[in-house]
């Protein structure tokens, strides 16, 4: 696996996101640093505009005020360096300076010029007798024949511009760097939680053990959201197969008892070379115990249905106390039998939408265990009422109760309890009745009834009043 | 008297007598068919109910 992972590198989510990340951050740099170089050159270009305006000021001042005004507005811009400051220069008709602001600076500029070339209006260069830069100025007539000369430097144009472009180069390189180191530890971080989850996901595929979580970092983001649900499903997935292997094992033991005893009727007919009548009894035998055995089957079939919500539910309108009345004549043989007074009172106004046969079988489990447990001469009373939006259907017998310890564990499946392992059963009733009232989206409850016996309720929706 | 001789099952007399499909837990039928038995056969010699373990129950003359 370690070995394969360097081919398939570029395909990795972290590859790609150190790529664009990089790829972005290095594009945004470049689109920036060209705008700004673009910005600088063309304001720098701007050169010849300034100069004009310049000029112009400096004529409408002459006009104005004088020629002395030029003298003192041009001393008062003046500054030590030729970058910002202007060359402003007068001269008369046969070009004598007759004023030259900062002459340090200016000095140095070849100032001759032949005579025939007409200067007003056209742009010229002076150069730099002693570095070669160029002065370019504008000229202008004015009214007393003199020339008034406006100019600036534009050596330092191409310095600056020469810099900006050997910054620029020289920082492309440590940008790319930090770019491609910033896109990586961006993903490192942001895909540690996705390789914390293909951890747990690759250790569960190897070991198929499911306790293992991915850890959680709380920082509510859209990943760790999906980490917790990664492991609630995990949660999830472990109960589920936790129940299913529970029953497989409890049905493998709960099946152990009646082969056994098939085996043992069918040995026992076929060794001793009985008679007819006594292999007829055998086979009898074995039919019965099998009939329990298919009974089984399906009622787990049945609970893992209803609990997984694949059970079909054929819902139709049922009035509850026609039904618990069907129920109670259903075991009124029964509890007569056992001396056992099976008494009804339910109002004659709660309807309901389930499923009949499966809502009949609930109430018979629940009438059937009350029936199993209460000895001779005790009562079971149904009854149903109204609670809120709810029907509560509640199955009252003064039989020998459920330990309080024992009642969290009476709806589990194949559960049995102490005491009522002596009956016959399978354990199932409780589950399956549990498991169909969920389905009905109904809740199922069991306590200690105050005068001993125990209390079994069942809440149902109600159809709402039509 | 439909099924005469013939013999039924616990299911088939549940279907039967209250008209639908059930599964039996306990011995609903079997209570049934012995207060049956207690009204017709008590005190004659020849029964008419009889049980066929595994199977269910049949009526007949024998």
């Amino acid at each position: 696996m370690r070995l394969k992972l360097p081919k398939r590198f570029h395909k990795t989510l972290g590859f790609r996101l150190t790529f664009w990340y990089s790829a972005i951050f290095i594009l945004s740099f470049l689109i920036l640093s060209v705008i700004s170089y673009l910005f600088v050159f063309s304001s720098i270009r701007d050169n010849r505009a300034a100069i004009k305006a310049e000029l112009s000021e400096y004529v409408s001042l002459a006009e104005r005020d004088g020629i002395e005004a030029i003298q003192i507005a041009s001393r008062k811009q003046a500054k030590p360096s030729r970058r910002n400051s202007f060359f402003v220069r007068l001269v008369d008709p046969d070009n004598t300076t007759l004023f030259l602001s900062n002459p340090r600076l200016w000095q140095p500029f070849d100032l001759t010029r032949p005579q025939d070339q007409v200067l007003e209006g056209q742009w010229h260069y002076y150069t730099s007798k002693r570095d070669g830069d160029l002065l370019e100025v504008a000229s202008a007539r004015l009214r007393d024949n003199k020339l008034l000369q406006v100019g600036k430097s534009i050596q330092d144009r191409d310095d600056v511009l020469e810099h900006f472009r050997d910054t620029l180069l020289a920082t492309i390189i440590p940008m790319v760097l930090i770019g491609f180191a910033g896109g990586a530890f961006l993903a490192f971080r942001a895909l540690r939680p996705i390789r914390n989850l293909s951890g747990v996901a690759r250790s569960i595929v190897d070991t198929a053990r499911f306790d293992a979580r991915v850890p959680d970092s709380k920082s509510g983001d859209e990943l760790n959201e999906l980490v917790v649900l990664f492991n609630q499903m995990l949660e999830k997935i472990e109960t589920l197969i936790r129940g299913l292997k529970d029953s497989l094992d409890n049905v493998a033991h709960d099946l152990r008892t009646p082969v056994t005893r098939f085996r043992g009727t069918a040995e026992e007919a076929l060794r001793s070379g009985a008679g007819r009548e006594a292999c007829r009894e055998a086979l009898a035998d074995c039919l019965e115990e099998s009939e329990r055995v298919m009974t089984m089957l399906n009622t787990l079939m049945d609970v893992s249905e209803a609990e997984t919500g694949t059970m079909k539910l054929s819902l139709e309108n049922i009035n509850l106390a026609a039904l618990i009345e069907e129920v109670a004549e259903l075991y009124d043989d029964v509890a007569e039998e056992k001396s056992i007074k099976l008494s009804t009172n339910a109002p004659n106004d709660l309807y309901l939408q389930a499923d009949r046969a499966r809502l009949r079988q609930v109430l018979a489990n629940l009438v059937d265990n009350a029936v199993k447990y209460t000895p001779s001469g005790g009562r079971i009373d149904i009854e149903a009422s109204r609670k809120g939006r709810d029907a509560v259907l509640l199955v009252k017998d003064s039989g020998i109760g459920i330990p309080l310890d024992e009642i969290p564990r009476i709806w589990e499946r194949l559960y049995r309890g102490d005491k009522s392992r002596s009956q016959r059963g399978l354990g199932l009733g409780l589950s399956l009745v549990k498991a169909v009232v969920q389905a009905h989206h109904g809740q199922v409850e069991a306590c200690p009834s105050p005068n001993g016996g125990s209390v079994f309720s069942v809440y149902l929706p109600l159809l709402p009043a039509a | 008297m439909r099924n005469a001789a013939r013999v039924v099952s616990k299911t088939m007399i549940i279907e039967h007598v209250w008209g639908y499909r059930f599964d039996p837990l306990t011995n609903i039928v079997d209570v049934l068919v012995s207060r049956l038995r207690n009204k017709v056969d008590r005190g004659f010699e020849k029964k008419l109910i009889h049980t066929h373990r595994g199977v269910g129950y049949a009526l007949k003359a024998s």
